[in-house]
């Protein structure tokens, strides 16, 4: 990371001008802090201040046992609850050799999916806040959002911090009648997808913000360790889900949308296509889903092996990882997490360098990065 | 009526030299009041409106359906604490809002009402509105560069570069109504319309709603307040009572300047029945507009505001008055009429139907050519990979 001069800066003719953009600011999606140096509108040099949201969950974990770390997890994105739950307790499962029913399979699926379209659509309501729309679309987004989250609310009781999977299975099975609800959104959000995707993708000011902006290489993006949405966006076909597929993503129809350019805009329409295929798998899993045990007993107080494991899903943002290490006692000695989001951000740097400063607003939301996953 | 009602009673018991002095006073006081409340029911209408293209409800709290909202607001920012920075050049810094506001009002000055009422009926009416609003720049810049903000500074810059680039094509959209109608007074402007001049110059209308737009910094040329980039640009430091000041200045401005696109365009009074009613109406659908833009559309980035000020509307307005100037010139020959003389209305249908089809054709080129032929492109590169 290059370290910005201070103002003492002598080596330039003119001198640029620092600003610094946030913890509080209008478009940093949450507490980060960008410094930014400026030649007039143009960025000549980021960088991203972090740590204003750190809540220290990793040295949280080694004092708690590993059921209750769960609800720490809700709190890393806590735009996608239910990914970061079942991460977690995947890793807890293969340190622990825990086997996970059928029905729980699915379930989990369905949940991460649906949390998939929810995060997509803050994301992309953002974004478009960011871009200077006001929150007309943000607004719009958050309508579809509250559907989910009204599923959610059915199945588990809660909106944001889920704490919906368990170790060995999922902790409740579905209420009656959630089969009809989740139908009625899904036939709903087809329609509102089109409907985005109308208003979106035909904005001539929107193409001209987005098209061809910040564009980031296939190549780059593998050397920085770029995962999630963004790393299709610049042409590689990677998805844990297909390339690695956990609980029920192998008996899932699904396709993965791959873009070339790797600018802002295939960024963003990577995410309004992913929610298409999200939906599409979600009810795939409600026509599919056994009837069995939700969850297999495992005790509360597990202790695992003494051992280590690194285990990673597709979260909403990108591969999430859980480095557990067992020393046998019911709390986990080390819990290490990779979070997309943070390593994501690893291209903000390059992806803004030479753009104007409209445009690193509007690149840094394209990353999508959650300031909760961030610094942990 | 009223106003000879008024003379009557004020004569009765002062003499009239004063009273000459007092009539003008009145009408302007009636003006700046009444223009005020507009303003503020207009934060309440723009609150609301948008509210429902967002799929909200909006304030519907204070008072009926809300509408005590914008006093109360106002209010609350009269009473608040007045904050200026240790660092901020205090003079120009409280002098700023003043200048923002000031011209917003000027500007109703010659703005006819209706048949033959304006504050002041000037012959050169329109270069005053073209001089008054240009202030309003120069207090943002003011504003921007008192108050030693980076974010400030940001704002007042690209204001400059803004008003620079869109008073351009805004005169030249002007001058074209000019042409058509042989003089610089709103009024003469409003009877020569036998037809609205939006039919008879509907590029010099799109040009003149863009270059307001942009003028009035609103959606999508909203770029010296970007509130997503630059935090509230040129007012980032300003609270209380002043930015109640260049809030309130900016919706002033906004009727102000609907009022003077009605005025070229849309036929001002006319039709001559109902009093202030057709005004009224006509300026609030236009207005609306700016709403509606707001509640629609992201913003350009400041290169491309510019691009588009210089590479497209400028050349278009240019090469408007060039054909306006013709057609006048023609109509002027085959009626015998005087240069100055205003258009008989057969003519100006002619002129209407003559522009708006070069309107359709320019406008289904323009769509074709920079926009929708790199849209299917991308759509075409960006075809998913099945995997």
């Amino acid at each position: 990371m290059n370290v910005i001069p201070d103002s003492g800066a002598t080596n330039y003719d003119i001198e640029p001008v620092l600003l610094n953009l946030g913890p509080q600011h209008p478009s940093t999606h949450g507490v980060f802090r960008i410094r930014a140096l400026l030649d007039g509108e143009e960025v000549v040099d980021v960088e991203p201040v972090f740590g204003y949201l750190h809540r220290g969950s990793s040295k949280l974990a080694e004092e708690r046992s590993y059921t209750q770390v769960i609800t720490l997890t809700d709190r890393l994105d806590y735009l996608s609850g239910m990914s970061n739950n079942l991460a977690y307790v995947r890793a807890v499962e293969a340190l622990a050799h825990v086997d996970v029913p059928e029905r729980a399979q699915y379930l989990r699926v369905m949940m991460a999916e649906l949390m998939r379209i929810a995060s997509h659509l803050m994301a992309l309501g953002f974004l478009i806040n960011d871009l200077g729309a006001w929150i007309t679309p943000l607004m719009h987004m958050f309508r579809e959002r509250e559907k989910v989250l009204d599923l959610f609310e059915m199945v588990c009781g809660a909106r944001i911090t889920f704490s919906y999977m368990r170790i060995g299975g999922v902790s409740h099975d579905l209420p009656p009648g959630f089969d009809a609800a989740l139908n009625a959104f899904l036939d709903d959000f087809a329609e509102r997808v089109a409907e985005y995707e109308a208003l979106l993708l035909e904005n001539e000011i929107l193409v001209s913000r987005m098209k061809g902006i910040a564009p980031l290489s296939g190549e780059r993006a593998i050397e920085c360790s770029v995962t999630g949405p963004n790393l299709r966006a610049s042409g590689v076909n990677f998805d844990l889900r297909k390339q690695a597929p956990y609980e029920a993503y192998d008996r899932m129809n699904f396709d993965v949308p791959v873009t070339q350019n790797g600018d802002n805009w295939d960024r963003m329409w990577v995410r309004l296509q992913e929610m298409k295929e999200s939906a599409r798998m979600t009810r795939q899993c409600m026509a599919e889903m056994p009837d069995g045990p939700t969850r297999t007993p495992a005790d509360f107080f597990i202790r695992p092996p003494v051992g280590e494991v690194y285990s990673a899903i597709e979260a909403t943002k990108g591969e999430l990882g859980f480095y557990l290490v067992s020393d046998g006692t019911i709390a986990p000695y080390r819990c290490g997490i990779r979070s997309p989001s943070f390593i994501n951000l690893t291209v903000l740097r390059e992806l803004c360098v030479g753009w104007k400063l409209a445009d690193l607003i509007v690149n840094f939301g394209t990353l999508d990065i959650n300031v909760g996953e961030v610094d942990r | 009526m009223i106003a000879d009602l008024t003379r009557g009673i004020l004569e009765s018991f002062l003499p009239i030299g004063v009273v000459d002095i007092l009539m003008p006073l009145l009408g302007i006081f009636i003006v700046v009041n009444v223009l005020l409340g507009s303003a503020i029911m207009l934060t309440y209408a723009e609150r609301r409106l948008v509210a429902r293209m967002q799929n909200r409800i909006g304030p519907n709290r204070v008072g009926p359906f809300g509408l005590l909202q914008g006093a109360a607001d106002l209010l609350k920012l009269v009473t608040k604490e007045d904050l200026t920075p240790r660092a901020a050049d205090r003079p120009v810094f409280l002098l700023a809002p003043v200048l923002f506001f000031a011209p917003a009002i000027a500007l109703f000055a010659v703005v006819p009402f209706f048949r033959g009422w304006a504050v002041a009926d000037l012959d050169a009416g329109i270069v005053y509105v073209i001089a008054v609003t240009s202030v309003s720049s120069l207090a943002a810049f003011a504003a921007g560069w008192a108050s030693n903000n980076k974010y400030s500074l940001y704002g007042a810059v690209r204001g400059v570069a803004q008003l620079v680039s869109y008073e351009v094509p805004l005169i030249l959209a002007v001058t074209s109504v000019i042409l058509l109608s042989g003089s610089l007074n709103l009024q003469k402007i409003v009877e020569a319309q036998g037809i609205p001049f939006i039919l008879v110059q509907p590029i010099g209308f799109l040009i003149m709603l863009v270059a307001v737009t942009a003028e009035l910094n609103r959606t999508p040329f909203d770029i010296n307040e970007a509130e997503s980039e630059i935090v509230a640009g040129f007012h980032t430091e300003y609270t209380g009572t002043k930015f109640a000041l260049i809030y309130g200045a900016e919706y002033v401005a906004a009727l102000g300047w609907s009022a003077v696109i009605v005025t070229l365009f849309l036929g001002g009074w006319k039709p001559d029945i109902g009093g202030l009613i057709w005004f009224g109406l006509k300026t609030s659908a236009v207005v609306f507009l700016f709403f509606w833009f707001r509640g629609t559309w992201p913003r350009v980035r400041i290169d491309q505001m510019l691009a588009l000020a210089w590479k497209l509307l400028f050349p278009l307005a240019t090469i408007n008055i060039l054909v306006t100037a013709a057609e006048v010139l023609a109509a002027q020959a085959l009626f015998s009429l005087e240069p100055g003389e205003a258009l008989p209305v057969i003519a100006l249908a002619v002129i209407a139907v003559v522009n708006i089809g070069l309107t359709v054709a320019v406008l289904a080129l323009l769509s074709r050519v920079p926009g929708l032929a790199r849209f299917d492109t991308q759509l075409a590169a960006s075809a998913p990979a099945r995997g």
